[in-house]
């Protein structure tokens, strides 16, 4: 026997999962999203959806060649980034911001970091925050959903208060569901991104990761009741209940439900310590509602989420006693 | 034992480390004996501590039984030949637990199997005083398979500190409540305890009762795997002794003392360097036990050992072997073919040592044999941490593997103490979890073993 053997260090097996079937299966899981946003938009929402995907794909491996490092292309990281970068954007946006979007996602989100992994702020908020604040107009401009089979009328703008979360928030809230039934709502026929608006198809791409351990739950199910407990505290609190919403409108509409199981779980940016974790989803939850009801912007989604994400090292310091007694006896 | 003064045992459930599966077919293989090969290979280092002194020289007749080497330090145990026959070299040659070259006597089997002294039973055995038992359990070099502790060095006599430090040189005296008898395997692939257990309760019944002798506990509790579960045969003879029997889910890595012993008594210990002693437990596997019966019983030093073999082309089984078998022997035995061969683990998968000679021999602490094919081999890569936080949920010290991990990548060694590096147990759930494939028990060792040198050199 001369054979050669393979040494290595322990342990000689491993777990079949890996960064990149973690990601194959988010895209996969935002597929029926997708899928949603293309029915109530078209084309253009398919266009838009491959110049994102094709801009993040080509940032990183322009960045690598510049870099002089190994192309991280094959990991999905980038599609998955500029997959959910369109999702958050209203279907009638510019193509070139969406471009610009999708760079600067991977560029200024990730790779001057060092790549996945270093990053200390969500690259795909990073990406969409930076076009919100740069070109408020064309990003926070939402189309009325028409219907694929219907024939695609043009692009028809609506005004931001009679967007679901304008109607919540300036107080004229009991009329929501006449502008926008809740079977509708649920399905994703509402005014929003375009990948954005199904309830159904976002929570159950949502489950599956859960149930797969894609994601922590604690994140997904802290950020919802974070929303909910805290609008129900406001709803309860206003006797009238005309001010403040029903809580489940705040769970329906706005970015909720892609924010709680998309974007909030982002593995580099959110806390890997299970009560900084908990913390992490009840506090982006209730942040998210003080911005719709008090701040500037409509949606709060994104502010909160990034927020945290700057406070994710200080709860990743909040943690369980490692093993072992304090003292030994004697 | 069964004295109304027991506290009936409430386990804690184990919810950290993997479930790798509990039911495995290897715990339904009985044990096979494996004739003794031609060429013997005994390693003088089978145990803790350093190496032993040879006591024979080339050219010598050994018999069976008989002394081949010692060492004064009580981290040492005794090392006797396996067989009978000549002394044909004494000299460096590759070695399966520590992965690189020890010294090593070769033995030329005259097959014989000639005894130098025939193991008698000796029928008062249990009527001698606990010094007289520790001593032939020293004098039998048996050691914990985990670990290389000489047995003798866990069995403090009840109220001889002096007798105890006599014999093993320790000054420490703990006194020993509970008796843990540890019928988990440390992987489920392997399935050494388990069937020993199956095929050996009644001498375990007699060995458990030793142990008493020795350490005088109050209360023993049996911890099984659920695939044997409380209905079996043996663990009912062991309950008609008053042994209460604690069912586990085997979850990797429950089986290792510490975890035990806290998932038992809901204490944890000292950590690092703390004992199942420090909270009045005593830690034995099945094996230990019918090591020290062996020893005090007959006078039978520890010269073979049960291994389970496990390979893509063979079916599991589990051989008694004796030590200084050769890797090759034993699967020329179970007939492996060696073609997908790739890899050859001795011991769990999970915390083995992949060997770089078949040549490397069986030695004490040998549970099993690994041979895993090119295909099946582990990805590693050095991707970032990317946090997701898998190994955080997975590691049973409840560490943080990742920080550990990128302080020992970037040589910040003593930040990587502060994080308590110590306290890991190496048992290779975070490395195995992680998705960005980091090689995370390398990190360990080498921050600690760097460590320990600086220490050495100040």
């Amino acid at each position: 026997m001369s054979k050669k053997l393979t040494v290595s260090f322990s342990p000689h097996i491993q777990d079949h999962m890996t960064l990149r079937s973690m990601t194959v299966e988010t895209i996969g899981a935002l597929c029926p999203a997708i899928l949603v946003g293309l029915y109530f938009y078209g084309l253009r929402a398919v266009m838009i959806v491959v110049l994102s995907v094709i801009a993040a794909v080509a940032a990183e491996a322009g960045l690598a060649r510049i870099m002089k490092k190994p192309s991280t292309i094959s990991d999905g990281t980038a599609v998955l980034t500029g997959l959910l970068l369109a999702m958050l954007l209203p279907v009638g946006v510019p193509w070139w911001t969406v471009i610009i979007g999708a760079a600067v996602a991977i560029f200024l989100g990730r790779q001057i970091f060092g790549g996945y992994g270093g990053n200390p702020f969500n690259a795909v908020l990073v990406g969409y925050l930076i076009l919100a604040l740069s070109w408020p107009a064309a990003v926070e401009t939402f189309y009325a959903p028409a219907n694929i089979f219907q024939g695609l009328s043009p692009l028809f703008p609506l005004d931001a208060s009679e967007l679901p979360l304008g109607l919540l928030t300036y107080g004229d809230q009991g009329r929501v569901l006449e502008f926008y039934p809740l079977g509708l709502a649920l399905i994703g026929g509402i005014p929003g991104g375009i990948g954005s608006t199904s309830v159904i198809a976002l929570f159950l791409g949502g489950i599956y990761l859960l149930v797969r351990r894609i994601i922590p739950w604690q994140i997904p199910v802290g950020y919802l009741i974070g929303v909910f407990v805290f609008a129900l505290i406001a709803w309860l609190a206003d006797p009238s209940g005309i001010k403040y919403a029903n809580p489940f409108y705040h769970v329906i509409f706005g970015y909720t439900i892609i924010g709680a199981f998309f974007i909030a779980p982002d593995y580099t940016t959110s806390p890997y310590t299970l009560p900084g974790m908990i913390i992490f989803g009840l506090g982006a939850g209730a942040l998210t509602m003080i911005i719709r009801y008090w701040g500037a912007y409509q949606d709060g989604v994104f502010f909160a989420i990034l927020f945290f994400n700057a406070l994710t090292p200080v709860l990743d310091r909040i943690r369980f006693k490692s093993y072992g007694m304090a003292k030994v006896s004697s | 034992m069964a004295n109304s003064n027991t506290q009936l045992i409430k386990p804690q459930a184990f919810r950290r480390g993997l479930d790798l599966g509990s039911i495995h077919p290897v715990a339904a293989q009985p044990i096979e004996e494996m004739p003794a090969p031609k060429r013997i290979y005994v390693s003088l280092k089978q145990h803790r501590g350093g190496w032993c002194m040879s006591d024979v020289s080339v050219g010598d007749q050994v018999k069976m039984g008989q002394i081949l080497a010692e060492g004064a330090d009580p981290d040492t145990a005794p090392i006797y030949a396996p067989v009978s026959g000549k002394v044909i070299a004494v000299g460096d040659h590759p070695d399966s637990t520590s992965g690189r070259m020890t010294p090593t006597v070769t033995i030329e089997n005259d097959e014989a199997d000639e005894w130098l002294n025939e193991p008698v039973t000796d029928a008062a055995f249990l009527d001698k005083n606990p010094t007289d038992l520790i001593r032939a359990v020293r004098s039998a070099g048996v050691v914990q398979s985990a670990g290389g502790r000489p047995l003798a060095s866990m069995l403090s006599p009840s109220g001889h500190p002096q007798a105890y430090y006599f014999l093993v040189g320790k000054p420490v005296h703990k006194p020993v409540d509970l008796l843990i008898i540890n019928a988990l395997d440390h992987e489920p692939t392997i399935a050494v305890n388990r069937r020993l257990l199956q095929e050996k309760y009644d001498d375990l019944k007699i060995g458990i009762k030793v142990v008493e002798k020795i350490v005088a506990h109050k209360q023993s509790v049996l911890a099984v795997s659920d695939d044997i579960g409380i209905d079996a045969e043996a663990v009912r003879a062991l309950s008609g002794e008053g042994i209460q029997t604690v069912v586990f889910h085997n979850r990797y890595p429950l089986a290792a003392p510490p975890l035990l012993t806290t998932a038992v008594t809901g204490k944890e210990l000292p950590w690092p360097g703390g004992d199942p002693q420090d909270v009045g437990a005593l830690v034995l596997t099945v094996e230990d036990i019918l090591g020290i019966l062996d020893a005090v019983r007959e006078g039978r030093p520890r010269i073979d050992r049960v291994v389970t073999v496990r390979g893509p082309d063979i079916p599991p089984r589990n051989l008694k072997v004796r030590i200084g078998t050769t890797i090759e022997e034993v699967l020329k035995f179970v007939n492996a073919s060696f073609d997908g061969t790739d890899k050859v683990v001795v011991g769990g998968v999970m915390d083995g040592v992949a060997q770089f000679s078949l040549h490397a021999p069986i030695t004490k602490l040998s549970r099993a044999i690994h041979v895993i094919s090119a295909k099946h081999l582990v990805e590693i890569a050095e991707d970032l941490c990317f946090k997701c936080g898998r190994c955080v949920e997975v590691c049973p010290m409840r560490l943080l593997p990742n920080v550990i991990g990128n302080l020992c990548e970037f040589g910040q060694f003593d930040e990587a103490e502060d994080a308590e590096l110590f306290k890991c147990i190496e048992c290779g759930c975070c490395a195995y979890v992680c998705p960005a494939r980091r090689p995370l028990i390398h990190y360990f060792k080498h921050g600690k073993s760097e460590l320990e040198a600086k220490r050495t050199a100040q």
